[in-house]
């Protein structure tokens, strides 16, 4: 393919990295990820993927913005109060970045059709803000070989693990999802707006990397920091052969809905 | 005749400092050296005696210029002076301290030692005969001139890569090495319109080459276009690396004919488009201008009837004559130039010129007063009443004074007329047979030009070293017919005499049945040189002694070891002294107390900052000059980080001012300049920091560089197109980019090198630069 002009103007710090250059360039501009969740996580990830020019962009998430999103949903502003959150994000993705085809999917991704969703795609962003969600993605990918980038904030903390096929995935680690509400969520806890765009950009730059084929990814490792203590670490995983998605013997072989607790931020 | 250009003033008064503080003890000797040779002042074998070397454009001066230069030699040097196979005027065994005096009172008489050595344009010489020879083209006398005048006045002319000799021929019967120089003109005639054939990359010397063309025709307004481009285009892409190899022929070799003409014509039809740049010629006038109250006499006794045989012959201009007077190998004492310059100052300014052959020559010389000249002729000492071989013979000074010097030319000159005494008139049908002899294989003394040509050598017997030469043959110069003598085989030196003898007696037993030397010389000539030369064969100490003493000399033959030619004392040499002083000091500073290493910090400072201003034309002496240099080159241009410019502007301001908490910086600053010296190129560039392979290692040929002009493109966009075209390229291929100056070209060719690729060249075109990538 050849750049124009304009390409080569909007992408040139990415052409100057001798990692990058051209040839990254090109693999981005070709490449396809989806977001799942239009809120804290998948809006900063939606735009540094749409600034470095990610040619397709599917994003997913069945809300529509209310007012207590803007503190840390920065794709949507004030106006967009009452929109699908899709629309909302597709709007500011176009404006930023023309080139890019946005899919803006309203829907809730479900074991009946997370697998389609994710088939389209060469690598998916896990932005939700529950566990049952979390794991669905995590079974989804491990069945579809898909590699995903999960997050997860609270207060002022994050974590983030990336998978790609054949490493430690999300259930090797966390085995299954916590008892309904033994893990307080975002809108009983709270959560610092900017640890969202903190957590969001590591996301983006791993799926940047992932495409680009450049550097190592937080495979088999979990990164998590504590911006109140600036306390920031990285934990090495291991992949468990008794893991119940990609172990030795699998238990799951097809997803299933987990009924989902009980969250006030619906 | 040339005329000085204002800017020498600035350049002596320079010079003047620079031997001052080389008195003082204040400046190296190597350093004084580079500064020297481009003064034209060189060292003689013996220590601070030196030769100066007086700039005779076209072989001219007046007869008043020659009377104050044969002056200066008696007043200040050996009383003697010498003409050059270049048609200029040396003075030799001069003192050091007397060098400012005679510098003042040549450029009182208009003249200039100034490129007389060194990395410079050298004397512009031209036909002897030129204006006068009835067979020429037209005079190129005054094209020679006017170049010399334009070229002197340039700066960039006293630091090339290496010496750039030019010669101008009046006819296609190249008399003047035009045929075998850096830049030769032919005069020529297309449509009745006077012009020239542009021969180049020629050369005498050890690796001889024989000029190529450079240009069928240029019409004679191009001169200076032609001469100034070669001059650019050699001092952007001439090897200043390696002095054996930096001449203009090896370029030409190194570039490959195409590339050469192509870099060559790029400089050329851009002058072309300027304006004004047409030399100013006006046509010398070649006519009698006798004083009046001079009156002529009569002579004729055979004599005076054989000299004219030998000596005189016509010009093209009725009436009007010249007289060839032959010197002892260009030698001719101060109290000879009197007599002859009294003789001369009754025909006017034009009537003296000095030839290739090292022989001075009288033109203009009406009929009737050929017995007046006659007249001092006799009182002078020269070969004018020898047979013309003589006269003609050229010989450089050999080991006598030259420190490169391996055999004594002079003496075995001598020996050559020894035994032809007896047979003096037979040689006279030989008149114009050459002999030219060079003392080693450097070629002073032009032995490849020559019919029979011979070099010095060295052959060792039983362990023990004996003078000997090479003999070489069948030298031809004319435009398209130029030949390098060929050498044949060797001889000691003690037999040279015996060989040319009888040689010449079997030459001209066969000479009738030949047209030309050469013609015998491919039929049965070359045999007989090996034949005769055979018969000569080293003998052994214990058995012939003499044959370890040279023709004149009274020790034992030796050679100086290591000895490097003075003219090429360059850049380099100057560079490395002061790393060397800088490293000295280095090692210094851990032994050293508390006030002492001050000390010797500010040297080191003092010396890193001055170690390369050398290579962008300033050779400042003082602190404060060498700190304002400094800071506006290096600094201000980015070559050195502006982190630097705090240090400097402390020392700069106070000489004694407690610098050692920078001592790690300065150390620092050291090392990069060391850094930024290794990664020099050819054409004195730095934004480079490693040539990884020289462009002329991998002979790119001009056709597969891809191109891409990055003029006006700034950082970093210029860098991302680069990589863009790269990205298209296979592993191997050439890319060429122009880049502005500033940013640029300081960011981007690092940026390349970065990503893997190789520079191969960074080159200065006037406001903008070109880079030569290789992909990796």
């Amino acid at each position: 393919m050849n750049l124009n002009e304009e390409q080569i103007e909007r992408y040139s710090r990415h052409i100057l990295l001798s990692d990058v250059g051209l040839e990254g360039q090109e693999k981005i501009i070709k490449s396809s990820v989806l977001i799942i969740g239009a809120g804290g996580l998948g809006a900063p990830v939606a735009f540094y993927l749409a600034a470095a020019g990610v040619g397709t962009i599917g994003i997913i998430d069945g809300d529509v913005v209310d007012r207590t999103n803007l503190q840390r949903q920065i794709l949507h502003f004030t106006p967009d109060i009452g929109k699908a959150k899709v629309i909302s994000a597709k709007e500011k993705i176009e404006q930023l970045n023309p080139e890019i085809r946005v899919n803006a999917y309203q829907d809730l991704v479900s074991a009946s059709n997370i697998r389609d969703y994710i088939s389209e795609y060469d690598f998916i962003i896990d932005g939700t803000d529950n566990f049952p969600t979390k794991f669905l993605i995590n079974d989804a990918c491990v069945l579809e070989k898909k590699p995903f980038s999960h997050g997860g904030i609270l207060r002022f903390s994050g974590q983030t693990m990336t998978y790609t096929p054949g490493n430690t995935c999300y259930r090797c680690v966390f085995n299954s999802p916590p008892l309904p509400n033994a893990v307080p969520s975002c809108s009983q806890a709270g959560v610092l707006g900017a640890i969202a765009g903190m957590l969001g950009t590591i996301q983006a730059a791993e799926a940047l990397k992932y495409l680009t084929g450049v550097g190592d990814l937080l495979t088999n490792k979990l990164y998590y920091f504590d911006a109140l203590k600036n306390d920031y670490r990285t934990i090495n995983l291991n992949k468990s052969d008794n893991c119940a998605v990609c172990g030795t013997r699998p238990t799951i072989t097809e997803l299933q809905d987990i009924e989902l607790p009980a969250c006030d931020l619906h | 005749m040339y005329r000085l250009p204002d800017s020498l003033e600035k350049e002596i008064e320079d010079f003047f400092i620079a031997i001052n503080e080389y008195k003082q003890g204040e400046m190296n000797p190597v350093m004084f050296k580079g500064i020297r040779v481009v003064h034209g002042v060189y060292e003689q074998r013996t220590e601070n005696m030196h030769m100066m070397r007086v700039r005779c454009a076209s072989g001219q001066t007046t007869p008043r210029q020659f009377r104050t230069i044969a002056e200066i030699a008696e007043k200040y040097a050996s009383g003697f002076v010498h003409i050059t196979t270049r048609q200029e005027i040396q003075i030799h065994d001069v003192d050091i301290d007397a060098v400012p005096n005679i510098v003042k009172e040549l450029k009182k008489a208009g003249l200039s030692t100034r490129g007389g050595g060194g990395n410079t344009v050298r004397n512009i010489i031209a036909s002897h005969d030129s204006g006068i020879n009835p067979e020429e083209v037209f005079d190129v006398t005054p094209y020679s001139n006017e170049l010399t005048t334009q070229l002197i006045a340039e700066s960039d002319s006293w630091k090339l890569p290496r010496k750039f000799k030019i010669s101008f021929s009046s006819s296609p019967k190249d008399n003047i090495k035009a045929t075998l120089t850096d830049l030769g003109f032919i005069a020529t005639q297309k449509n009745r319109k006077k012009g020239f054939k542009v021969y180049c990359a020629g050369g005498l010397g050890n690796k001889a080459e024989q000029g190529k063309v450079l240009l069928d025709f240029i019409p004679d307004t191009h001169v200076y276009h032609v001469a100034k481009a070669l001059k650019l285009m050699f001092d952007k892409n001439g090897n200043r690396r390696q002095k054996h190899h930096s001449r203009i022929r090896f370029l030409w070799n190194d570039l490959s004919e195409k590339v050469f003409k192509l870099k060559f014509l790029d400089e050329y039809n851009t002058l072309l488009k300027e304006k004004g740049k047409e030399l100013k010629i006006k046509e010398t006038e070649y006519i009698a201008s006798v004083n009046k109250n001079y009156s002529p006499i009569s002579n004729d006794t055979p004599e005076f009837i054989l000299w004219k045989k030998r000596y005189v012959t016509k010009q093209k201009q009725e009436g009007l004559f010249q007289v060839s007077v032959p010197l002892k190998f260009g030698d001719i004492s101060s109290k000879d130039i009197y007599k002859l310059t009294k003789l001369l100052e009754n025909f006017g300014d034009n009537c003296l010129r000095y030839t290739v052959k090292q022989n001075i020559h009288l033109i203009n010389i009406p009929e009737e007063y050929l017995a007046n000249v006659f007249e001092t002729i006799k009182t002078i000492n020269t070969y004018s009443f020898q047979t013309p071989m003589f006269g003609n013979m050229v010989a450089c000074t050999g080991a006598d004074t030259c420190k490169l010097g391996i055999c004594l030319p002079k003496g075995l000159v001598s020996n050559i007329e020894r035994v032809f005494d007896e047979k003096f008139d037979t040689l006279e049908e030989l008149a114009d047979f050459n002999i030219n002899i060079s003392g080693c294989p450097n070629s002073c003394g032009c032995h490849q030009t020559a019919d029979l040509g011979f070099f010095g050598r060295v052959i060792k017997k039983g362990g023990e070293m004996m003078p000997a030469y090479s003999i070489v043959a069948g030298g031809v110069l004319e435009d398209g017919k130029t030949k390098i003598a060929e050498k044949i085989t060797e001889i000691p030196a003690k037999d040279v005499p015996e060989f040319v003898k009888e040689f010449l007696s079997k030459y001209k037993t066969v000479k009738s049945k030949y047209k030309t030397f050469n013609e015998y010389l491919q039929d049965s000539g070359k045999e007989d040189i090996l034949k005769i030369s055979s018969q000569f064969k080293p003998k052994a100490i214990e058995e012939s002694p003499e044959y370890y003493f040279d023709w004149g000399a009274h020790e034992k033959f030796s050679v100086l070891k290591g000895q490097k030619a003075e003219c090429s004392a360059g850049m380099f040499d100057m560079i490395e002294v002061d790393i060397n002083m800088m490293e000295n000091h280095k090692n210094n500073l851990q032994y050293s107390d508390y006030s002492k290493k001050n000390e010797i910090l500010h040297k080191i400072v003092f010396l890193a900052c001055r170690m390369l201003l050398v290579t962008r034309g300033i050779e400042p002496r003082g602190t404060g000059i060498v700190y304002k240099n400094f800071l506006q080159h290096f600094i201000k241009t980015g070559i050195v980080p502006d982190e630097y410019q705090s240090l400097i502007e402390k020392v700069a301001g106070n000489a004694n001012t407690n610098i050692l908490a920078d001592s790690e910086k300065i150390i620092k600053l050291s090392e990069l300049m060391v850094e930024l010296y290794k990664g020099m190129d050819d054409s004195l560039k730095f934004n480079i920091e490693k040539m990884i392979k020289s462009e002329k290692e991998i002979q790119v040929s001009q056709n597969n560089i891809r191109k891409k002009d990055l003029r006006g493109v700034a950082c970093p966009m210029n860098f991302v197109k680069t990589k863009i075209e790269l990205s298209t390229m296979n592993k191997g291929e050439f890319l060429e980019i122009l880049l502005d100056d500033g940013q640029p070209i300081q960011n981007v060719p690092n940026s390349v090198k970065l990503e893997g690729h190789s520079v191969l060249s960074v080159k200065n075109i006037d406001n903008y630069w070109s880079v030569l990538i290789q992909k990796a």
